[in-house]
């Protein structure tokens, strides 16, 4: 047992049990509605864009946020608040208006899909390739969490933290799909909103206010003289001067993150309307301005009541563990457990999806001359759903062991969100560029981000480049994609058609072609 | 084959590092140059400019799909409404 562990009273578990019954049931009712593929990974169709946004909040904001993000804000200050600020509604902006109307137009099911049918099928299997190693990773580092969260509260071991996750997430991922996984993030927002939401308000209260906060903070010495700054000075020695902040979080790895990330676009593929997947995400922007104050306040008031924390990340469960009565112990324990729920159900059907879409129905239309039916698809969707997360428990200890995760993670997705961001921006926006052009502005991209961080600290002055390096790698991979895309052949337009920005898109013809039911001629 | 491993990055490191440090520098030389409001400016005028492209969006583009064309159904609306607090945030943080 744990010696820090929280004492819950009955009432806390109670509150939590009556969730996680509540969440459980709420996913398995969806099951019933789950008749094919289509309804497994795109919800039928039929989503609101209340519930697409909201779950595009919930599921970006998991629990690696809760914990790590709290962690930085110990460490660093409100700078890390950029990364739901600066990093959030600019990207919203361009994905509602720009990206969102082609996917959901294209009636693809992933992103990789979509690159496939404008590009070829390499550039759509090294997508589907990188993000589901990546989607494995972050499974893995969900998992490893909870159980670190779980151990401070409850005193579980490790294991039996991530293994009684898995069970209760994959009870309604696997029955109710991407519609289980959307509503049930309805619910896990609102938990989290008033749980986090009690958190600040108490942790407020006990230092005495934001006056009180920011005195006790700036009281500790010259390590925390930029801890009300939001956007640190160009030579800091943190991981986010403002240089960073605003070109490589601003225009980069946002906006990759909102074009490219097939958990976020996958909620506004599955809209019942256009107007609802634009809709919803611009929601999503907009609800991702409370999340700072949810979450990384509470990093400041851990600051200022326990200023000597060996590890920043357990700045939030200290706090919990301190300042929160029985009861709503119970609530912030169900708020962290929806955040946690929340982000791996969401990447584990997002994962499935990619496997699916882009890997096993291509090999089976090779292998066997025939699109795979809906009905296999739909059980081998929910086959490799409970494969996928038990492989992540297994992988969980291996990788909870990097020191700093969220850095670990951002630093992930910079090695490929800048080459992605290149070759969907070129791929929407000029019809010029061709398969070879994205094939390799993707992989000499992705080899030019692996040399940058390898040469971090002989390159950059700041700690942890990610910022840089994603700036870096979206332009080489911008100017290697247009220069080889000028020296192949065109893409035929009948290709194109419906795929690129500005073409006619109500055209049903061009439908019929992207849906594959009449053959260019 | 750690050591060829070692031996390629110790070559990498010796060979790229050097030139693509001097083209990093040179940029953070001129940033360093900018005036201390700088970042904030940038910032501020990234949420401006997306504003500003939304509101040149075309009025049948916004409500494609919608099932009328009532006010609150104007995306651009929303999408200036929800700025406003990033803007206003920045200005004063």
């Amino acid at each position: 047992m744990n010696d820090a562990a929280t004492h819950l009273a009955s009432i806390d578990y109670v509150i939590v049990a009556a969730y996680i019954l509540g969440i459980v049931l709420i996913g398995s009712y969806f099951g019933r509605y789950i008749h094919s593929a289509g309804d497994f990974f795109l919800a039928g169709r039929a989503l609101p864009f209340w519930a697409i946004g909201m779950s595009v909040v919930v599921s970006d904001i998991g629990a690696i946020d809760m914990i790590t993000g709290s962690g930085g804000t110990y460490k660093y200050g409100v700078a890390q608040a950029n990364f739901d600020w600066i990093g959030s509604m600019p990207a919203a902006l361009v994905a509602a208006f720009i990206f969102i109307p082609y996917y959901w137009r294209a009636g693809v099911y992933t992103i990789p899909e979509f690159l496939g049918r404008r590009y070829n099928s390499a550039v759509q299997f090294i997508q589907a390739a990188i993000w589901l190693t990546f989607m494995l990773a972050m499974l893995s580092i969900m998992l490893w969490l909870s159980a670190l969260f779980l151990g401070t509260l409850m005193g579980w071991e490790t294991r039996t933290a991530v293994w009684v996750t898995i069970v209760i997430v994959g009870l309604y991922t696997v029955t109710g799909g991407l519609a289980a996984v959307v509503m049930t993030d309805v619910v896990q927002m609102v938990v989290l909103f008033i749980g986090a939401g009690a958190l600040l308000v108490l942790s407020l209260w006990e230092i005495g206010g934001w006056t009180a906060l920011s005195e006790q903070i700036l009281a500790q010495g010259p390590e925390t003289q930029d801890h009300f700054t939001l956007l640190l000075p160009h030579n800091t020695d943190t991981p986010y001067p403002w240089t960073g902040i605003v070109f490589g979080l601003g225009l980069v790895l946002s906006s990759a993150y909102f074009v490219g990330n097939q958990v976020i676009v996958q909620r506004a593929l599955g809209a019942r309307s256009e107007w609802d997947a634009k809709a919803g995400m611009i929601l999503a922007g907009f609800l991702k301005l409370f999340i700072p104050l949810l979450i990384f306040i509470p990093g400041l008031a851990a600051r200022a009541t326990h200023p000597d924390l060996e590890d920043a990340d357990m700045a939030i469960p200290t706090l919990i563990r301190d300042l929160l009565p029985p009861g709503l112990t119970g609530l912030m324990f169900a708020a962290f457990f929806a955040a946690l729920m929340s982000s791996v159900d969401s990447y584990l059907n997002s994962a499935t999806t990619i496997y699916i879409s882009d890997i096993h129905s291509k090999v089976y239309r090779r292998l066997k001359g025939r699109p795979l039916p809906q009905r296999q698809g739909l059980l081998l969707g929910r086959i490799l759903t409970v494969a996928l997360i038990i492989t992540a428990a297994l992988m969980a200890p291996i990788v909870g062991h990097v020191d700093t995760i969220y850095v670990a993670v951002q630093t992930m997705l910079a090695l490929f969100q800048g080459p992605t961001l290149a070759i969907l921006l070129l791929g929407i926006l000029w019809s010029r560029a061709t398969g070879w052009g994205a094939l390799s502005g993707l992989v000499l991209g992705v080899s030019a981000s692996s040399i940058l961080t390898l040469l971090a600290e002989a390159v950059f002055p700041s700690k942890d480049p990610f910022l840089f390096v994603s700036v870096w790698t979206f332009l080489f991979a911008l100017v290697v994609t247009i220069v080889v895309s000028l020296l192949t052949r065109p893409e035929p337009p009948e290709k194109l058609r419906g795929l690129v920005f500005g073409q006619i898109l109500q055209d049903p013809e061009a439908q019929a072609l992207l849906e594959g039911r009449i053959r260019p001629s | 084959m750690s050591s060829t491993w070692d031996s390629l990055r110790a070559w990498i490191r010796e060979t790229l590092g050097p030139p693509l440090k001097s083209i990093h520098l040179s940029l953070d030389h001129w940033i360093d140059g900018l005036p201390p409001g700088a970042g904030r400016y940038c910032a501020i005028g990234l949420f401006l400019l997306a504003g500003l492209w939304t509101l040149t969006l075309k009025r049948d583009f916004i409500y494609l799909s919608a099932p009328d064309r009532a006010l609150w159904r104007d995306l651009r609306l929303w999408a200036v409404l929800a700025l406003l607090p990033y803007i206003l945030v920045y200005w004063w943080l």
